[in-house]
């Protein structure tokens, strides 16, 4: 250190600080804190999954039943109708986010779309923001993992009405949910993603996670998170509006 | 017991063996958030999501690297979210109140009375990323090694970013706080 980096160090040391509140005891309130699930929709969670566990014994009523699953804009194909591609995300995600094609700010978004942008607390304006005209502006919010920066913790879609629909292929999971009293599912993948108008479009997953997926009637909402459904959909009741 | 085998016990889910390591570690997470957020109750949430995203993810930490960076590395990325979280609020107050910004209290002003806290106005004049290596290196006194480790840099990188941190910090100061570089101790 040089002599004016030492008396950097020197004057810094008599900083005032706070005195350090006892961070552990709250933290280890809320490792210890069993999550919530209303009791309600435990039992609700529970009948779907018996009736679905009853319904796949009979081939017949599974073919009808998997047909397809269709929320808002997305339609969800849990068998797989035709083999799947392989589609692992780069370990540095930096350079593919770098390249998305209508990478955009928040604000230039705002102005763009004609819907509200939501943001969910607690996570900050997101690291990108990318519009993309699929015959109706589809917001795309990313958020990079704070833990390992190189990689996604979250990824946010808004789909607007009248959008190319989005198909997804052979999630290993389904799971029927809640969000704001608004029908969701929770898709485990690994899967594809494709999107498609009159031509099929390749579309690469964000994250090596699981998918929630709501509509409120006019947008059709999808959260990408390796989290799990409860924290997925806390995070989307969390969902506020940009001030 | 040692750190790496409370790190490893805890990674298995033990809870018990985090509670220690969090109160070895949790002044200097919170002291790096303050500096970096300036607000006691906000660098407090900082630094309990700080914990509580380490214990989510201690499976993927490697056992064998100190656990101090690791966490001042996560403390300060969810500070850089929060302050642009923050920063969207102020912005919304200000267009709101049409540029009426909150006078700074009498607290602030008497904490404005001693060398420390006008080093520390000077450094926050700086973007976040000179701020961030001059509290790792100068404030908290890690070493480059460790403030590599913290910024995920070569510390080739630490040295030529802090050289460029501490030349701008040294403007600042000659042009807005003259008598820091006087030599004036409080």
């Amino acid at each position: 250190m040089n002599e004016f980096e030492q008396k950097i160090s020197s004057i810094s040391k008599g900083l005032d600080y706070p005195s350090t509140p006892d961070i552990s005891a709250d933290v280890m309130k809320k490792i210890r804190q069993p999550r919530f699930i209303p009791k309600r929709l435990t039992w609700s969670l529970t009948l779907i999954l018996i009736l679905l566990i009853s319904l796949f014994a009979i081939p017949p009523v599974r073919a009808a039943i998997l047909e397809f699953l269709q929320i808002g804009i997305v339609r969800i194909f849990p068998q797989n109708t035709q083999p799947l591609p392989t589609i692992t995300p780069a370990p540095s995600m930096i350079s593919l986010l770098d390249s998305v094609f209508g990478k955009t700010t928040l604000d230039q978004a705002k102005e763009k779309v004609d819907y509200q942008i939501l943001l969910p607390q607690n996570f900050g304006e997101p690291d990108y923001v990318f519009v993309q005209d699929a015959e109706g502006y589809m917001t795309i919010l990313v958020w990079m993992n704070p833990v390992q920066p190189q990689s996604v913790e979250l990824s946010l879609h808004f789909i607007p009405n009248g959008s190319w629909a989005i198909k997804k292929m052979g999630p290993r999971v389904i799971q029927e949910t809640i969000v704001n009293d608004y029908k969701a599912v929770w898709a485990v993948g690994p899967y594809p993603l494709i999107l498609y108008n009159y031509r099929e479009i390749e579309f690469t997953r964000l994250i090596e996670g699981n998918v929630l997926i709501w509509t409120d009637g006019t947008i059709t909402y999808r959260l990408e998170t390796n989290l799990s459904m409860e924290e997925a959909v806390e995070i989307a009741e969390s969902l506020e509006p940009i001030p | 017991m040692d750190e790496i085998t409370l790190i490893q016990r805890a990674a298995h889910g033990d809870a018990t063996a985090w509670e220690p390591l969090m109160q070895t570690h949790q002044q200097a997470v919170f002291r790096l958030c303050y500096l970096l957020l300036g607000d006691p109750d906000d660098a407090e949430d900082v630094a309990q999501e700080t914990f509580l995203r380490a214990w989510n993810h201690l499976k993927r930490f490697d056992s064998i690297r100190p656990l101090r960076p690791w966490l001042l590395s996560i403390a300060s990325n969810l500070a850089s979210n929060r302050r642009r979280s923050a920063g969207r609020y102020f912005s919304a107050l200000k267009r709101a109140f049409q540029n009426e910004i909150p006078q700074t209290n009498l607290e602030e002003k008497e904490l404005q009375s001693n060398d420390a806290n006008e080093l520390w106005k000077a450094v926050q004049t700086l973007n976040f990323q000179d701020q961030q290596i001059i509290y790792l290196r100068y404030f908290m006194d890690l070493s480059v090694n460790e403030t590599a480790d913290v910024l995920q840099i070569a510390e080739g990188t630490v040295k030529s970013r802090l050289n460029r941190a501490i030349e701008k910090l040294r403007n600042v100061i000659q042009k807005d706080f003259p008598f820091l570089s006087e030599g004036h101790e409080a």
